[in-house]
């Protein structure tokens, strides 16, 4: 569920908002970016560099809020919180890396 | 200075993040023996309790607000924070600080058991629901974590008998409480580069500790699959509102009957088997028919009670909260009101207190001055005597019309509240942003002892109500009601000499527009107190307004039905969608907002809108009717 | 004559307890802080000044909701 990746600058090319990821879409946080208000808080409910999330529904329209898991635990995040959630997408298919591998996402079911 | 060793007990304090279970912790620790008060200077609850220990010394345990960090968002965190710094005056600094950790969550847990232990103060972790994340394929190596965190490490389960006695056998091995106070923490917000220090040593606990995500049940991701799907989860929300509303009424309706049947022969024995005379009207007429009329309501509050506190605790109601978050958007308000409006519907006094998880004041604000708008459970008896007096039992399509009009009441104190918080919000709404940003736990149950304990303190608070302050003024209301008595050439009802009567022809110039007659004018007055008092006072009223004393205990209701004209019951109905009639409510209101001000404002808006409500209703269903 | 005594004696403190249940907290407070001070002079009533007048005290000085409320109003997933 965590994979040690650098704790790099957030706005790596590549990366997506959180806000933009569909519903069932699994990603990696890369990084906070944005309204600084907002990032102690969501650093606390664990959005940090190397954590595993899911999307797990969006409202409609615009996915204003969304719901995501986390770490075990699920939140609901405005558009706005989302956004400042900086992630790479991680597609089943695609060739996972061996550190990611091993822990899994965060929402695996048994 | 020596104080023996066993004389002063070991300050201990809980901390950890909403939903850990940590105050099902404090209950196990402390049992009854707990005692709920104020933070000085604020309207936070500080919940601390007792706890004997073997040695004799004894624990104080205080149960601290939960929050997800010591960077505060909400008044409640704030508290945490203060009292760990012993910022507070008389909260010193806790001896022992007990970071209680859902042991399924562990990750969220001990990134806030980090930045407590950042204080230096003496810890222990408290891993809650080892038997849960058993269950769920967690397997924690509490040695090693302990090992590598640098402070003890114990299981609790909180639910269960002696699933604290771990905790406390090492609490009491935590050595004499220090003669001398502890000193304050030295403590600086968390930077980025604490946070990410934390976080590595976040990943290498957890790694340490073998901690691997939770085994899912795949009920719950297929369960919040429909309830938080935009169309199916607003549906059932919909649904689930529309049962609970429906229950209330149809449910009850036999109960009642039967406490409505009992209180009429109670006072037809009173008269026919007592002498005649003050003594047996005071119990007949202001006793039995005061207080009794509004005693009949008793099933009703037991079944709206059950409902909301099972709602409480399976888990839904965050996931009503993100539902309804856009919705409520459009008037300002955040999903978090959610929460805080739908128990106003119980009592807007819980409801108004729930508003302490609102971040931003003036939201916050908002929320408490629409919170009495909502139908709360007092005005359930003035609805269903009026209704069931006033609105004839006819069918309209499938369902029955009694039950539309109630239900009209109710969307009519939301939809009038959400009309008030967008008025507020373009006078008055604040620019800064109020985040959502809300956990949403996982489902459980509702625990069947929770909720008999839960109800059981509800009827207990019912029951005292109405046989303190209720019964109080309507023994009032009698004697204001019976004297003086008219002298014999006096022809109308002897009520209308009495002081009391006196009173409601004088209000009754106020309220004429409203098409009140003398009887409510009168009524409203210890309605003032609370709501149902309205309904024992018309009870009182008009059991001494009965031409003779054959009519023994006539039920209220055809007595409404045969003289009130149907615009004056809905102009009554209007009235009391609005109404502030509830002191303890403006008391409360004056607590939380720490000024006279917003309960002053709050009356006056109220007040208004239920005269005109009520002279418009009155207005239009006497042209129409 | 004994029925209009007792009835007078009921509603009397019906008056009174009704008075003292809608007093403003800050007022009722005062009250019996100043009962506690009286009453300190009399031996005769440290018993009851002990059992009940000093945990009254300091319930009062607590949320004080008129019998109305729940002990702990958040919801369970916010404590």
């Amino acid at each position: 569920m965590i994979s040690h990746l650098p704790s790099s600058d957030t706005l790596t090319p590549g990366t997506l908002a959180l806000s933009e990821l569909r519903r069932g879409e699994k990603a990696v946080v890369m990084g906070l970016a944005g309204d600084e208000s907002l990032l102690p808080r969501l650093r606390d409910l664990g959005f940090v560099p190397g954590m595993h999330c899911e999307v797990t529904a969006r409202m409609w329209p615009g996915g204003d809020p969304m719901v995501v898991r986390i770490g075990g635990s699920t939140f609901a995040l405005r558009r706005v919180e989302a956004a400042a959630i900086r992630v790479l997408q991680v597609r089943e298919r695609d060739a996972v890396p061996a550190t990611l591998a091993r822990e899994g996402t965060s929402a695996a079911t048994a | 200075m020596d104080a023996p060793v066993a004389s002063k007990p070991l300050r201990v304090a809980l901390v950890g993040v909403p939903n850990c279970g940590k105050t099902a912790l404090f209950n196990r620790l402390t049992g009854s023996r707990q005692k709920v008060a104020n933070y000085p200077g604020v309207t936070v609850e500080r919940r601390e309790g007792e706890r004997a220990t073997a040695d004799g010394r004894g624990l104080r345990v205080l149960d601290l607000p939960g929050t997800y960090g010591l960077t505060p968002t909400t008044l409640d965190e704030a508290i945490t924070r203060d009292v760990l710094l012993g910022r507070l005056a008389d909260t010193p600094v806790p001896d022992v600080v007990v970071c209680v950790v859902d042991a399924v969550h562990l990750p969220i847990g001990l990134r806030l058991a980090l930045e407590v232990k950042r204080l230096g103060l003496p810890m222990i972790l408290a891993l809650n629901r080892m038997d849960m994340a058993r269950r769920r394929g967690v397997s924690i190596d509490m040695e090693r974590l302990a090992a590598e965190l640098g402070t003890p490490v114990v299981p609790t389960v909180a639910v269960k008998r002696g699933g604290a006695d771990q905790l406390v056998a090492l609490l009491e091995r935590a050595g004499p409480a220090p003669n001398r106070t502890v000193s304050a923490p030295a403590w600086h917000e968390t930077t980025a580069e604490d946070a990410e220090q934390m976080q590595s040593d976040l990943r290498g606990l957890l790694a340490v500790a073998g901690y691997g995500p939770p085994r899912e049940n795949p009920w719950f991701g297929r369960l919040d699959a429909v309830l938080l799907h935009p169309v199916s989860g607003l549906l059932l929300l919909a649904l689930v509102l529309f049962v609970i509303f429906q229950a209330v009424f149809s449910w009850a309706a036999a109960p009642m009957d039967w406490i409505d049947a009992s209180m009429a022969s109670a006072g037809e024995w009173v008269l026919t088997h007592m002498p005649e005379g003050p003594l047996s009207s005071l119990l007949a007429h202001g006793v039995i028919a005061g207080a009794g009329a509004v005693l009949v309501f008793l099933p009703q509050i037991i079944i709206l009670f059950f409902f909301i506190l099972v709602l409480e605790d399976s888990g839904y109601l965050p996931r009503a909260a993100y539902l309804l978050d856009r919705l409520m958007g459009w008037v300002g308000l955040s999903g978090r009101a959610f929460i805080p409006l739908l128990s106003s519907h119980a009592c807007a006094i819980p409801g108004i207190m729930a508003t302490r998880t609102i971040p931003n004041w003036r939201d916050r604000l908002r929320v408490i001055m629409i919170a009495p708008l909502m139908t709360c459970s007092a005005r359930l008896p003035v609805y269903s005597l009026l209704i069931a007096a006033l609105i004839p039992r006819q069918d309209v399509g499938p369902f029955n019309l009694q039950g539309l009009v109630m239900f009209g009441l109710y969307a009519a104190g939301i939809v009038s509240a959400l009309l008030v918080a967008y008025v507020m919000k373009h006078i008055a709404g604040s620019r800064q942003y109020s985040p959502l940003m809300l956990e949403l736990p996982d489902f459980q149950w509702p625990h069947a002892g929770n909720l008999l304990l839960g109800l059981w303190e509800r009827v207990k608070i019912f029951l005292s109500r109405v046989g303190g302050i209720i019964l109080a003024l309507m023994i009032v209301l009698w004697f204001l009601a019976s004297y003086p008595e008219p002298p014999p050439e006096f022809t109308g009802p002897a009520i209308q000499y009495s002081y009391a009567g006196r009173l409601g022809a004088l209000l009754q110039h106020v309220f004429a527009p409203l098409g009140f007659n003398w009887q409510i004018s009168i009524a409203l007055v210890p309605g003032l107190a609370a709501r149902e008092v309205a309904v024992g006072a018309l009870g009182t009223v008009y059991a001494l307004s009965a031409a003779s004393d054959d009519d023994v205990a006539s039920k209220l209701e055809p007595l409404i039905a045969a003289e009130w004209s149907l615009a004056t019951g809905c102009a009554l109905l209007a009235w009391y969608v609005f109404a502030p009639q509830c002191l303890s409510t403006l008391a409360v209101v004056k607590r939380e907002t720490n000024s006279w001000k917003y309960p002053l404002i709050m009356a006056g808006y109220l007040f208004a809108l239920a005269y005109i409500a009520a002279f418009i209703t009155f207005r239009v269903v006497n042209t129409w009717s | 004559m004994l029925q209009q005594l007792l009835v007078g004696l009921i509603v009397i403190a019906a008056a009174g307890f009704a008075v003292w249940k809608l007093m403003p907290a800050r007022r009722r407070l005062q009250l019996l802080m100043g009962l506690d001070a009286w009453s300190a002079h009399r031996p005769a009533l440290a018993g009851w000044r002990q059992r009940s007048l000093k945990p009254r005290i300091a319930r009062a000085a607590g949320s004080g909701c008129d019998g109305c409320a729940a002990r702990d109003p958040r919801p369970p997933h916010l404590r």
